[in-house]
């Protein structure tokens, strides 16, 4: 948590934005069940302290327009897991119906949308990536070794504009993908990135020992 | 032969092009045919939001319009041969076609196909989805025999099995949040109609109406994309997803089934 203490803006990309935001109320025989993801609480945890520390927290235009699409995708994902159709009372074997899925998907999607009701959160509409250092940033990634990005998929242009964004703000970007965290050191040793934290590596100081 | 009214157009015999002016970007021209029994069959054509409709005839059959004025057009076609075919156009969002043995939605979606969604036979699940808008018609339309009368008919039952096949096309479709909305949506809309065929409820018409236009929408969304189907989470379906929310109103209102927000699992039902 120290790493991001000392700025006063930290850049999220939207898998953060939604670990954040999902938590989701889903009713089952008039009782109550609570959907998160894993990452929620810890996401929480990390940003209730920024937000005590008056830090604030950004991401690009384009990385918040992809959120819907990355909800979309948590949420399917999430909702696939056994343990999760069990909580919610659906028999081994039987998939969550497409509406609940849906139903959830909305719920993350409208809190995310609210976060810019929130004066510790924007969204920078001003950036703009800079063409040659994108140009860069493709040909380190498609250069790197495949297996380097474990199960995560090459990053994005939106992913690569992160980056960009957080080497010209000189603001750190905390990130849940490995495709991204894992190339922290050469990005920066290349002069290509500032600061690249992954979200679970960062430790709220509750969990400190 | 081009009426007067038609010369700002051109069209040519099925099969080919139909190239429209393009002071007329949303017009849209429908091609369809009755398969029916060689008897008189009558004809309304309604444009609801009271754009002109024009009238082509495009077959053989003896033909008699009534009226062809502002955005209504009645027809009838005497002693009808095995098929008969009109070529429709109208610049506005919708048109019905209505006869007394059922009705034809004919909905175009900017810059895709129109889209036809019959009602009370299930046979009309058969149909291909038939017209191509702004200038071309890809396909015929066959509308098969209707029901007699709606009336005490399972007009539920074939259109749930419209909506379970497209929301279990959508299912394969890459991933996304479009997808995912038509997904669930309709998903939704099938659990509806389950509703609907197990009780009757007093707006069984007005949420069923609701349901099959929602429907026929989605099929039109999915006819535009379904070549392209990655490109449907780049696609702005606000509007959509504004349409699904009055649907759950309309649903909820008449205690049919409930919104989203709202639902319990245990809402749900079961096959």
């Amino acid at each position: 948590m120290q790493r991001l203490a000392c700025f006063g803006t930290v850049i999220y990309d939207a898998n953060c934005l939604v670990s954040y935001c999902f938590y989701v109320d889903v009713l089952v025989n008039k009782t109550t069940i609570n959907i998160d993801r894993r990452e929620t609480a810890h996401t929480r945890q990390v940003t209730e302290v920024l937000k005590a520390n008056k830090q604030k927290v950004t991401t690009t235009q384009a990385a918040f327009e992809e959120v819907r699409n990355c909800t979309a995708d948590a949420v399917r994902d999430r909702m696939a897991y056994r343990g999760i159709e069990a909580k919610l009372g659906y028999p081994q074997g039987v998939n969550v119906d497409e509406q609940i899925i849906l139903k959830v998907t909305l719920s993350v999607a409208k809190k995310v949308k609210k976060l810019e009701t929130n004066d510790w959160f924007y969204v920078d509409s001003t950036f703009i990536v800079n063409d040659n250092a994108r140009n860069a940033l493709k040909i380190f990634f498609s250069s790197q070794n495949r297996e380097k990005f474990g199960k995560s998929k090459i990053p994005s242009e939106v992913d690569m504009g992160l980056i960009n964004f957080g080497y010209q703000r000189k603001w750190p970007l905390v990130t849940n993908d490995r495709g991204i965290s894992n190339f922290a050191q050469p990005l920066s040793a290349g002069g290509l990135a500032f600061s690249i934290l992954n979200l679970m590596e960062i430790k709220p100081p509750t969990a400190q020992t | 032969m081009l009426s007067p009214t038609e010369s700002a157009y051109s069209y040519e015999p099925k099969g080919e092009t139909y190239p429209l002016s393009s002071d007329k970007r949303n017009a849209w021209l429908s091609q369809f045919c009755a398969d029916t029994e060689p008897s008189a069959v009558s004809y309304q054509f309604v444009s609801p939001t009271k754009d002109q409709l024009l009238l082509y005839q495009g077959g053989a059959a003896d033909v008699v319009v009534y009226t062809a004025s502002g955005n209504t057009i009645m027809v009838e076609a005497k002693a009808v041969p095995k098929v008969i075919g009109y070529y429709v156009m109208t610049a506005g969002e919708k048109a019905f076609a209505i006869t007394n043995r059922g009705e034809i939605q004919l909905s175009p979606t900017p810059g895709g196909f129109c889209h036809f969604v019959s009602w009370g036979d299930p046979r009309s699940a058969l149909l291909e989805p038939p017209t191509k808008i702004l200038g071309s018609v890809i396909d015929k339309l066959t509308l098969l025999a209707f029901e007699e009368d709606r009336a005490g008919k399972d007009v539920i039952t074939p259109l749930r099995s419209l909506i379970l096949s497209l929301s279990t096309e959508l299912r394969d479709w890459p991933g996304s949040y479009n997808q995912l909305l038509l997904s669930g949506s309709l998903d939704y809309c099938r659990s509806v109609l389950t509703k609907l065929g197990r009780a009757t409820f007093s707006q069984q018409d007005e949420v069923l109406r609701a349901v099959r236009d929602y429907y026929s929408i989605c099929l039109g969304i999915v006819q535009q994309y379904r070549e392209n189907k990655s490109t449907l989470r780049r696609v702005d379906l606000q509007s959509i997803q504004d349409r699904f929310d009055r649907l759950q109103e309309v649903c909820a209102m008449h205690g049919v089934y409930p919104r989203l927000e709202e639902i319990d699992i245990a809402d749900i039902p079961r096959d």
